[in-house]
């Protein structure tokens, strides 16, 4: 198997290596330990991971209700339903690219992971752009100097039980790259942040919505990563 | 470990067999102490254990299984308070876990080949050096090191043919072996 099992000596020699096996009175030690304690199980862990979900999601659901939920206001209704639908499709998308390919036990690979941090505000980015493009008429739906600064806060504010739910469900658990992870929970949640407060807010303004709707999730994105490393990495239990 | 994940405990026999001897050699290699490797294994099959549910159905259990290892080792490092320990700070070489052979010069012959070798191994760029043990020294297949390293087969693939041509094993200068063999060098344990 390895090169430090068989090797060959100055004269040409070969002498076989045994890396030593583990102490057989370990085996015994280490079943006797873990028969001793109960561990939980998949079954009982997936129905547990869908609850901390769903409970994520009505969470933000509730919180987006009782500030006030859906508002046309003057933006086109064709535009508000295009936007919703684009941006729950995006978040859909995330979160799907987010599930390991089969056979991968520790998560999506690297690229996935910075596709889903980089493209999410891209993709929202587009968005918004494309939907100035197609209603033009959303040019004058602009509110007051401090609304952007208020959307940012409920937007943020939206996506923090998502966010809770990833911390909750994944945190603690064997993943490669922590930091991405992270920053993937963060720009995830931060969409879905994004699509509620843009069914809220009916201001259109591409600055607006820049800065109030697509600048949380690349904060979220950017402060989940730093904090990865002590709120998701694999602890010992 | 599909079956122990979903509560089969007896299933332990087969994922302790299938893994203790890789991940001892995994932590002997590293620590270079026999009692270390040993407590080093007991908490990690421990951590299998307690932490079996988040195993991901159909996935390969190696790359999870050397993770949580890696992250205890990792983690025995830093409490220790010690740098890892490279070959040349030590007075001897650390190999004195490798046993076997009959003619004891042709044994420490060999074992001073190992050891250069292990010095050389060292001086490659990480990424490679990585691929390289996973691959060739700690038996696991080329999907499972591209799913413990987050890369993609193919760039595994490049990782460890670079960390072939650099140790010059590409000529059999240390074993007569095509490196493509290597591809074959573990299995999936699902």
């Amino acid at each position: 198997m390895s090169d430090l099992n068989d090797s060959r000596g100055a004269r040409g020699e070969t002498a076989k290596f045994s890396v030593p096996l583990p102490n057989p009175a370990l085996r015994a030690a280490l079943f006797a330990k873990i028969a001793a304690e109960s561990a939980p199980v998949r079954p009982i862990q997936r129905r547990w991971d869908a609850a901390i979900r769903l409970g994520g999601f009505l969470a933000s659901i509730t919180i987006f209700t009782i500030v006030g939920g859906v508002s046309v206001g003057e933006r086109p209704a064709g535009y508000v339903a295009a936007m919703a639908i684009a941006w729950g499709a995006l978040f859909v998308l995330l979160s799907r690219l987010l599930v390991p390919p089969p056979g991968a036990a520790l998560g999506p690979r690297r690229a996935t992971l910075a596709a889903i941090v980089v493209g999410a505000p891209l993709a929202l980015t587009v968005l918004v752009v494309v939907g100035r493009l197609l209603w033009p008429a959303t040019a004058s739906c602009d509110g007051p100097n401090n609304h952007s600064g208020r959307c940012f806060f409920y937007s943020c504010l939206f996506s923090a039980p998502i966010l809770l739910a990833f911390i909750v469900a994944r945190g603690g658990t064997v993943m490669r790259d922590v930091a991405l992870h992270g920053a993937a929970f963060g720009a995830i949640a931060g969409c879905f942040g994004a699509l509620l407060i843009t069914l809220r807010c009916v201001y259109a303004v591409v600055p607006h919505l820049l800065l109030g709707h697509v600048a949380p999730v690349i904060l979220l994105g950017v402060v989940v990563a730093l904090l990865a490393e002590p709120i998701l990495r694999f602890r010992e239990r | 470990m599909n079956a122990y994940a979903d509560g089969d405990d007896r299933a332990l026999n087969v994922v302790y067999d299938a893994l203790a001897p890789r991940l001892f050699g995994f932590f002997l290699r590293r620590a270079r102490s026999r009692e270390v490797a040993e407590d080093l294994l007991q908490r990690t099959f421990l951590q299998i254990h307690r932490h079996r549910a988040n195993f991901l159905r159909g996935a390969a259990v190696a790359p999870w299984a050397f993770a949580i290892g890696r992250r205890l080792f990792l983690d025995h490092v830093r409490d220790r308070g010690t740098e890892r320990r490279r070959l040349g700070e030590r007075d001897d070489d650390g190999l004195e876990f490798l046993t076997g052979g009959s003619d004891p010069e042709a044994v420490a012959s060999a074992r001073e080949e190992a050891a250069h070798f292990l010095k050389r191994l060292e001086l490659l760029p990480e990424n490679q050096r990585i691929a390289f043990e996973l691959v060739r020294i700690d038996g696991l297949s080329m999907a499972e090191a591209a799913d413990f390293l987050g890369a993609s087969v193919s760039a595994t693939k490049v990782r460890c043919h670079r960390a072939y041509k650099a140790l010059g094993l590409l000529d059999g200068q240390l074993r007569g072996e095509a490196p493509e063999n290597a591809d074959n060098g573990g299995k999936a344990d699902r």
